[in-house]
């Protein structure tokens, strides 16, 4: 029986419709092309029944509008480097894809904002900043690839989040497209400075797609740090690692970056990157200050200091820029160096306050011993932020079980200290399940209130965030 | 095709979008490595067929080879070689396409006979039948014909190794023996760059011998036709791979990077192999040959008709061999040339051996965006030091209407250097500039 709520299949002339939209060389619907579009960085596979890249705006809100009219599941995806499943169409339908839209639109360097379009990538946003002595601070470590639409979706943190804050706190206004396809602004892009209604952007900050279509943002732009200073402290244990965190916090400093990194995944860096980084050590933290010179040295040896009391077993300090930035490539690169030690990974992204770090640290080792699955861990440490890494082989369901009950043990660790189960990655479809755990009835409600209004077909990235009870539709396959 | 485990290493974080070309050419995700990589792992994984699936051998064929990919992947994926394993497994259950048996095994697989091809295309471009056919004939519409004839460098001269011989000595007893490996290319479309480079060698006391060896087999490689492959090197391998060379050079750097993996290329467990193996550290690129081993010996250059160029770095230079610093090296020492850094100079211009032939629309739109690049420099000359990218830059600048030289670094200079050639050629008596024009 098909129930009123079920999504409308596409079929041909479905087909037909969107590519007289974007163009029939940007409407994909072949079986090899949708497998290509039903992954993103996460385990997560799903596959959709139509991908369209359309190349400017108004097409975008005509997709919309036209997947509102016949039903039809909306997929956002940017660069597809989620790493929760955001952006795979878990329903089918349509996938958009924003990655054509990728202009630096203006930058105002009165006001201190650019404006872009959803599609551009964090990376070559702030290259351009750059010759104007300007960035935008929040670097999550996909920069390379991840775009910015898909960053405000995921209020992506970035390394640089414990001085600099998150997406949200550089994002001034929005362009969104509804789901009726209407194009409406937010924030600092409607008329007029003094008030402009009540804030409605930030609703759209982590609303991974199930709310809206962001179309282009203007965001607050941030000037380059004059200078650096970026330590490496050893430690032979790891949750000395996260003492020393804590107690850089507690005595008042407040580097750009912390960033904690364990055996295993300083063994991969060094395996990738030949940095002569020590593969005996149980962990490895870097912290990086930036501003003016002579600040910087004097905070550098209180920081020191702190390491040292905590347990470090050797401090070292980027001498030149290009080590510096090779620190930083280094760990970069470490979700994708996972690789190097098992195929199969799952990311959490759990955040604790930050003096329960330490704690959380030993905790996850504990579980990873109990559960008998890898887990690596890295962490921007600064903002208590954790990146437990759960390995396993494709293929291998027996491991891939144990990885998801160690994952649902850390999880409730990380509530019961305070925490919360995602601090920049998204919920997505990982963490759907927790949601219940971390908020309250009212609170799900509320937010099942909000996205009611704005998605009353329930087409918007469906089956995301909010549990299949707080979803505008239980619907089906698309055909 | 390489192991499942090389192949799943891929955890798709997407690093490898903010390298490869025909990803930033079409934004596209069934254009990119881990697309690529994702439908290998599909092939393994029994979903999709080799034997039938055209439409996913395109997609192996879609790729590059250009490696940057693998340089940048977090996890080390060979991207490169497992393309160039999967289209093995094409070639084995499918055979080679048309245009492979052709180009590869019909033209480049017998020096021979791309020599005489090459008459054919100085004819035609010596007698201004391009203009006939274009201008009175075909009239505009033939687009398609006006990019491959882009190709096609203006003024070439006749197959350099009709101009040479097998042994060159120079005054004096001579301080290193060099086996020069004249690739196909050079031989044919870049001859004038491969006598003024051996004219320089000699200068430089160098003796330099001129085995008579083909194709390298690197074009076949790509294709994945292993048995020509080994063929060829077979032939190759025992001509240029000779105790009484000091080193192995040539201006190619696809030659170049192919024969530093010929042990491979003539079956790994082969006893020629195993004979070559302690040679194959003799390879070296024409950059890598002066500056190491001859020096530049910049007290005795001059000014030469350019005051600033840049330098591309063709993929299997910069990827393939590592050489990234001895073309710059050469071009700084050229006094009153300033070397101008282009955008994306290690980024591949799309040549990518037959590549322009094969995707006219990718390669198309990667060489204009070169062209663009090189443009913003202000330079109005281009170094490479491969022949196949020399073609496919002079095509793309042809294409955009500009007007900046191609040449080899070492060509440069000799010209900096003001020597004698070994043979003039006809075209230089005439008085006409020994640099490629576009």
């Amino acid at each position: 029986m098909t129930s009123p709520s079920a999504y409308g299949p596409i079929g041909q002339s479905g087909l037909k419709a969107l590519s007289d939209i974007v163009g029939p060389g940007n409407c994909l619907s072949q079986p090899l092309e949708l497998e290509l579009y039903s992954y993103d960085s996460s385990p997560f596979i799903h596959h959709p029944s139509a991908v369209v890249i359309p190349g400017d705006v108004p097409q975008m809100c005509q997709v919309v509008a036209l997947c509102r009219r016949h039903g039809w599941p909306l997929t956002c995806r940017g660069a597809g480097t989620s790493l929760s499943g955001g952006a795979v169409a878990r329903r089918g339908g349509v996938m958009l894809s924003t990655t054509r839209l990728n202009r630096v639109v203006e930058i105002d360097l009165v006001e201190e904002t650019v404006l872009v379009e959803c599609g551009l990538v964090n990376l070559d946003l702030q290259n351009a900043l750059a010759p104007h002595g300007y960035m935008f601070p929040p670097d999550p470590a996909s920069q390379k690839a991840a775009t910015l639409g898909g960053n405000i979706a995921e209020n992506a943190g970035g390394i640089k989040g414990v001085k600099y804050g998150i997406t949200k706190h550089h994002v001034l206004g929005l362009e969104l497209i509804l789901d009726d396809g209407s194009l409406v602004r937010t924030g600092a892009l409607l008329q007029g400075h003094e008030h402009n209604g009540p804030d409605l952007t930030g609703i759209f900050l982590a609303s991974e797609g199930t709310l809206a279509v962001v179309a282009r943002a203007l965001l607050k732009i941030t000037p380059l740090p004059r200078s650096f200073r970026t330590v490496s402290a050893v430690f032979d244990d790891l949750s000395r690692s996260g003492q020393a965190v804590s107690s850089i916090i507690a005595a008042g400093i407040i580097p750009t970056a912390m960033e904690i990194m364990d055996r295993r995944l300083i063994a991969a860096l060094e395996d990738y990157l030949h940095l002569g980084f020590p593969t005996d050590a149980e962990a490895m933290l870097l912290v990086e200050l930036d501003g003016l010179g002579p600040e910087l040295d004097a905070q550098m040896d209180r920081i020191r200091d702190l390491c040292r009391k905590a347990g470090a077993v050797s401090l070292g300090q980027a001498a030149t820029e290009a080590e510096r930035e090779k620190l930083w490539l280094a760990r970069r690169s470490g979700n994708g160096a996972m690789g190097r030690i098992k195929q199969g990974v799952i990311v959490q992204d759990v955040t604790v306050p930050i003096e329960r770090l330490p704690g959380m640290l030993a905790l996850v080792q504990e579980v990873a011993r109990r559960h008998d699955v890898i887990i690596v861990q890295m962490a921007h440490a600064g903002d208590g932020n954790l990146h437990p890494h759960l390995l396993y082989a494709p293929g291998d369901e027996a491991e891939y079980g144990r990885c998801l009950d160690a994952s649902g043990e850390i999880f409730a660790a990380a509530l019961k200290a305070g925490g919360a189960i995602t601090g920049e990655h998204g919920v997505g479809l990982e963490k759907v399940a927790y949601m219940g755990d971390q908020f309250t009835e009212a609170e799900l409600g509320f937010m099942a209130a909000v996205k009611l209004a704005l998605d009353p077909t329930g087409i918007l990235n469906p089956d995301k965030v909010l549990p299949q009870k707080y979803q505008p539709l239980a619907g089906q396959e698309c055909g | 095709m390489p192991g499942y485990d090389e192949i799943s290493r891929c955890n798709r974080c997407g690093f490898c979008q903010s390298v490869c070309p025909t990803y930033l050419h079409s934004r596209d995700e069934t254009q990119v490595a881990r697309g690529r990589i994702y439908l290998t792992r599909l092939l393994l994984e029994g979903k999709y067929d080799f034997t039938l699936d055209a439409e996913v051998s395109g997609k192996v064929d879609d790729c590059l080879l250009c490696g940057a990919c693998t340089v940048n992947c977090p996890s080390s994926v060979k991207t490169d070689e497992i393309m160039v394993s999967a289209r093995r497994d094409f070639a084995a259950n499918r055979g080679l396409t048309l245009f492979q048996k052709l180009v590869y095994r019909g033209l480049l697989s017998h020096s021979e006979r791309l020599e005489r091809a090459s008459l054919l295309m100085r004819i035609y471009e010596r007698t201004g039948a391009r203009n006939v056919l274009y201008g009175k004939i075909l009239g505009r519409a033939l687009d398609r014909l006006a990019y491959y004839d882009s190709f096609l460098p203006r003024g070439m001269s006749r197959p350099a190794r009709a101009q040479l011989e097998p042994v060159m000595a120079p005054s004096g007893s001579p301080r290193l023996r060099v086996g020069y490996f004249l690739g196909c290319a050079s031989n044919v479309f870049w001859s004038q760059t491969a006598l003024t480079a051996i004219s320089y060698l000699i200068h430089r006391g160098v003796e330099v011998h001129l085995p008579p060896t083909g194709c390298c087999g690197e074009p076949h490689r790509t294709c994945g036709d292993e048995a020509e492959v080994r063929r060829l090197a077979g032939l190759n391998s025992t001509l240029i791979f000779r105790d009484g060379f000091d080193l192995i050079a040539t201006d190619c750097s696809t030659c170049a990077q192919a024969l530093a993996h010929y042990d491979e290329f003539v079956g790994a467990d082969s006893r020629e192999a195993e004979r070559i193996r302690p040679l194959l550290g003799k390879v070296v690129d024409l950059n890598t040959l002066v500056v190491e081993h001859l020096g530049l010996d910049a007290d005795n250059l001059r000014p030469i008709s350019h005051s600033a160029a840049t330098y591309h770095d063709s993929c299997h230079a910069v990827r393939g061999l590592g050489v990234s610093e001895a073309p710059r090296r050469i071009l700084g020492a050229i006094p009153g040339l300033e070397l101008r850094e282009m955008d994306g100079a290690d980024s591949c211009c799309g040549g990518a051996g037959s590549y322009g032939f094969t995707h006219p629309s990718m390669s198309g739109r990667i060489a204009a965006a070169k062209a663009e690049n090189i443009a913003k420099t202000g330079a109005s000359l281009v170094a490479t030091s491969c022949p196949a990218c020399a073609l496919q830059l002079g095509a793309g600048l042809r294409r955009a209407g500009q007007a900046q030289a191609v040449a080899h670094p070492v060509e440069l200079l000799a010209r900096s250097a003001a020597i004698s050639m070994f043979r003039q050629t006809p075209e230089m008596a005439q008085g006409q500039d020994p640099e490629m024009e576009p």
